[in-house]
């Protein structure tokens, strides 16, 4: 209160005391009586200002230390006379006589003492509230609430009442751990008892180190040992007899258990601690051996698509980064048994019913060239890739539903099958053959959204394929089969593929492939402009020419050529298509109609574009014929070569179309050189139409075979398709898979040069290990360049004077502008 | 429950105040406290007996208790005007203010 000096001359009255001053050892018996009314609840009929007044006055005559002692006193002889009569016979009969039910009521009278000695004391501690301010303060004592807690503890838990069984406290912590392992049995517990004790447990510091609680003491080192031990003796009954995925889920059950059995009743540090152990004994220590039960392990859980399952033991085992790596490798390790499961039998259909299937590792490379049995060759390859596809979506529906999409498991997953896929030398080739198929055939009867799951999945495999220039070469050769032939069957699907790709490599991966559908734009605009002008009669047939731009093609050299469709009124009809090339005109066309619509063509095409030059290809075209046998007349669809052929039957002499050619006779007309033409005559004469016939009558062609025009050929049909070789995309044979090898790897041989001059460009000087590593760190997102090619490379580059090596070290390169 | 509550001085005055403005006084607070589950007399009667402070100097104690409760309230931007008070009875009040712990 702020003085005020109202009346400066006043006096000041001291105070006087209206009671006289009585002894103090009487004035706290007072007090004294007054605890002990409290502790029996009689609290309402003390007046606290007495009390109140007793303490003010005993503090002010200097007897704090007094007041304060002797409290502790009373409190103690409280707490001993307490524990005498209402604690130890249930402390001993719980000894004696550990049930449930005797530990029930010795925690419970624990309990209800230390509440009711809380509540006391909280009373206590309000009336004395001028002691603790004005002498505890001063002397630097514990307050009296603290005072009493630390009575409690002494004076009942560490009180060592009698032989046997160790403190009381010792006794409360037996008793909880007692009821915990009850309660882990499947006995009915009070938990609130429990959780009155850790409460209380918690609330008092220990002794010693009084940055300790009591809890943390007497009780929580016990409950994990004890949990330990019980854990331990359980994981090891169960993984006797018990599957993993029983395991896993009486596991999670354990922890859920725990987890729930802390939050009821212990203290909430023990949750972290509690699950350590658990972890320890019912993961960690049998990481492995759960994933490898006989009969009943992760691979029967992912074979059964356990999905459920698997969810609940990748819980239990991805908070633990060691079992976390053993579930990923087990993982790994399936997807890699079944991944090469479905390439070996891929590889054992390949190599041949000679060998009836069952010896995986034959090698494709050994697969016999004859086209018997290449349709069913192809099937399989694309079966491999749809079973590899099929694979990698039921693991990504375990990633996604199982796995809680943990990015570990993800990259688990994707190391398995980039090592699946890449194991299959022919991964690009069949990846390619794949999507052929797809966009030539299979789009029209699936739904789009089943199109875009298609192209996505074929594009994720995509991305797992490490040699995705093998994959380029490819691709660009089913493209121009599907692009010349016209057997793409949706444009959208041709342009979203592409632009998918483009997302994942870039626009140089693509640069190509938009090269070629911009060609046959342009070729199809050109087209329709030619039809319009004063040239097109020229042509004298229906022509149609595909104009590509070499770079941008495949280099058509097993089966390449150019194309075209045309008709005349007369009994053939031709189609041309040409391609500006360098390659020279080798095969010759039979002299008349034909000969002169490719020369107009030539003459039209050049006049608008001058400056360019068409090389013409004909191994890729094919025509459409009108032909008469007998009486009857037949529409033939053949290829460009087909046709050459069969107009040598014709021209030379019209009234006879009976006449005889040899195998090297036609060669030596019209150039088409020897395996195609082999090819060519085979279908025409040995196929499902006979539209020559051959002597002698076999199914192979030799130089010295002669043939005839049949006249005699019949058939329901009007228009009749003469299978064409080269038009189905097929798995290659061994030859033509070295043939595409030498020019990936050509191909790679320039790129690794390209990106040792880029490098050495920008760097000036390398060391040889750093320019290695930064040329494959480089070319990795097309393909994995080996070491050995790169010093290839390099020496090629040194013989050429782009690189210089370094005087005074041989290890480092200059590089020469 | 009474919002009231009586003080009685040593020499019989009777003083009644809102339990609110009373309760500026820990002291007075925690005789009228019944959270920990027992009441005392002074709880149960709403009436407060101080033996030692005269009716004089509680006068100027429930006056100062007012005091506090118009002025103490949090946010508060009004000026604050002096407490006064008759000097003869300042250690008087010092000693109840300290007794009251307000």
């Amino acid at each position: 209160m702020p003085l005020a000096n109202k009346r400066p001359g006043g006096r000041i009255l001291p105070p006087r005391r209206l009671i006289p001053q009585i002894e103090p050892h009487q004035q706290f018996e007072k007090i004294a009586l007054a605890i002990n009314e409290i502790y029996k609840h009689n609290v309402s009929q003390l007046s606290f200002e007495e009390y109140y007044r007793t303490a003010y006055n005993l503090v002010l005559s200097k007897n704090g230390p007094l007041l304060y002692n002797s409290l502790r006193t009373v409190l103690e002889t409280h707490m001993r006379e307490s524990v005498e009569r209402d604690i130890l016979q249930h402390a001993h009969t719980a000894d004696s006589n550990p049930t449930i039910e005797n530990n029930e009521a010795f925690l419970f009278s624990v309990r209800l003492l230390w509440s009711e000695h809380v509540t006391a004391m909280l009373m206590i501690k309000d009336i004395l509230m001028y002691v603790d301010n004005v002498y505890v303060k001063t002397a630097h004592l514990p307050s009296i609430y603290e005072m009493g807690m630390c009575v409690f503890r002494d004076s009942v838990l560490l009180s060592s009442t009698d032989g046997g069984g160790g403190g009381l406290g010792t006794r409360v912590a037996k008793a909880v751990l007692h009821q915990i392992s009850g309660e882990r049995n499947g006995e009915e517990i009070n938990r609130s008892t429990l959780q009155g004790i850790s409460n209380m447990l918690v609330e008092l510091a220990d002794t010693a180190n009084p940055m300790k609680t009591v809890y943390e003491v007497i009780l929580e080192p016990q409950l994990l040992s004890e949990s330990r031990v019980y854990y331990r003796d359980m994981a090891a009954l169960r993984i006797k007899t018990m599957g993993a995925s029983e395991y896993a889920r009486a596991a999670q059950a354990n922890f859920d258990a725990e987890a729930g059995r802390v939050q009821a009743y212990l203290a909430l540090t023990t949750a972290e601690l509690l699950r350590g152990v658990l972890q320890d004994e019912l993961v960690t220590a049998y990481a492995p051996d759960i994933l490898t039960i006989p009969d009943d392990g992760l691979t029967q859980m992912l074979d059964r698509r356990d999905i459920p399952a698997l969810g609940v033991l990748y819980s239990i085992y991805s908070p633990l980064p060691q079992p976390l790596g053993i579930l990923r490798s087990g993982v790994m390790n399936h997807i890699l048994a079944l991944g090469g499961q479905i390439t070996a039998s891929l590889l054992a259909s390949d190599s041949g019913e000679a060998k009836n299937g069952d010896t995986p590792q034959a090698k494709p490379e050994a697969a016999p060239d004859a086209s018997l049995g290449i349709a069913a060759k192809t099937a399989m390859a694309l079966r491999w890739v749809q079973d590899v596809l099929a694979l990698y979506d039921i693991y990504d529906e375990f990633f996604h539903k199982s796995f809680n999409e943990g990015t570990s498991m993800r990259s688990a997953i994707n190391d398995a099958f980039i090592e699946v896929i890449n194991a299959n030398s022919r991964a690009p080739e069949l990846l390619s053959l794949f999507m052929d198929d797809n966009l030539k055939n299979g789009l029209k009867r699936k739904a789009e959204q089943d199109v875009d799951h298609l192209l996505e999945r074929s594009v994720l495999m995509f991305r797992l394929l490490k040699n995705k220039d093998a994959f380029e070469h490819y691709y660009k050769i089913h493209l121009a089969r599907r692009l010349l032939f016209a057997r793409s069957e949706s444009d959208d699907a041709e342009h979203s593929l592409v632009s998918k790709l483009k997302v994942e490599c870039g626009s140089q991966f693509t640069l190509k492939l938009e090269g070629m559908f911009k060609d046959m734009q342009l070729s199809t605009d050109m087209a329709r402009e030619l039809r319009g002008s004063s040239e097109y009669p020229a042509l004298g047939l229906d022509l149609n020419v595909s104009v590509l731009t070499p770079t941008f093609w495949p280099a058509m050299a097993p089966a390449p050529a150019p194309q075209s469709s045309s008709q005349t009124a007369g009994e053939q009809s031709a189609a041309t298509n040409g391609k500006r090339d360098d390659d020279p005109m080798s095969v010759v066309l039979p002299s008349g109609v034909l000969s002169d619509s490719v020369d107009a063509f030539s003459a039209y095409y050049l006049k608008h574009h001058s400056g360019r030059r068409l090389t013409w290809q004909y191994a890729m075209g094919n025509a459409d014929l009108k032909v008469q046998f007998g009486a009857r007349s037949h529409e033939l669809n053949v290829s460009t070569y087909q046709m050459i052929i069969l107009l040598l039957f014709v021209d030379s002499d019209t009234s006879s179309l009976a006449k005889a050619l040899t195998t090297a006779k036609i060669q030596t007309l019209t150039h088409i050189p020897e395996e195609p033409l082999a090819r060519q005559l085979q279908s025409l004469a040995c196929g499902k139409y006979r539209i020559l016939n051959k002597t002698p009558k076999s199914r192979d062609v030799s130089p010295t075979d002669s043939f005839t025009f049949n006249m005699d050929f019949k058939s329901p049909q009007y228009r009749i398709r003469i299978p064409v070789v080269s038009a189905r995309s097929n798995i290659e044979t061994g030859k033509e898979k070295a043939a595409s090898q030498a020019v990936i790897g050509q191909e790679r041989l320039y790129l690794i040069e390209a990106a040792i001059v880029r490098i050495m460009k920008t760097r000036k000087q390398m060391l040889h290990d750093a320019l290695v590593n930064e040329t494959i760190s480089q070319l990795s997102s097309r393909f994995l360049p080996s070491s050995k090619m790169i010093k290839e490379g390099i020496g090629k580059l040194l013989d050429r004077e782009y690189l210089q090596r370094s005087p005074e070290n041989p290890r480092l390169y200059n590089y020469l502008a | 429950m009474s919002t009231t509550v009586k003080l009685v001085s040593g020499d019989g005055f009777t003083f009644i105040l809102d339990k609110a403005v009373a309760e500026h006084s820990p002291t007075i607070r925690n005789m009228l406290d019944v959270s920990h589950g027992g009441a005392f007399t002074e709880a149960l009667t709403n009436e407060i007996k101080f033996p030692e402070i005269k009716g004089k100097v509680l006068e100027k104690v429930c006056q100062y208790l007012y005091y506090k409760h118009r002025y103490a309230a949090e946010g508060s931007t009004d000026r604050v005007p002096e407490f006064k008070f008759d000097l003869e009875l300042s250690l008087e009040l010092l000693m109840a203010a300290d007794y009251l712990d307000c």
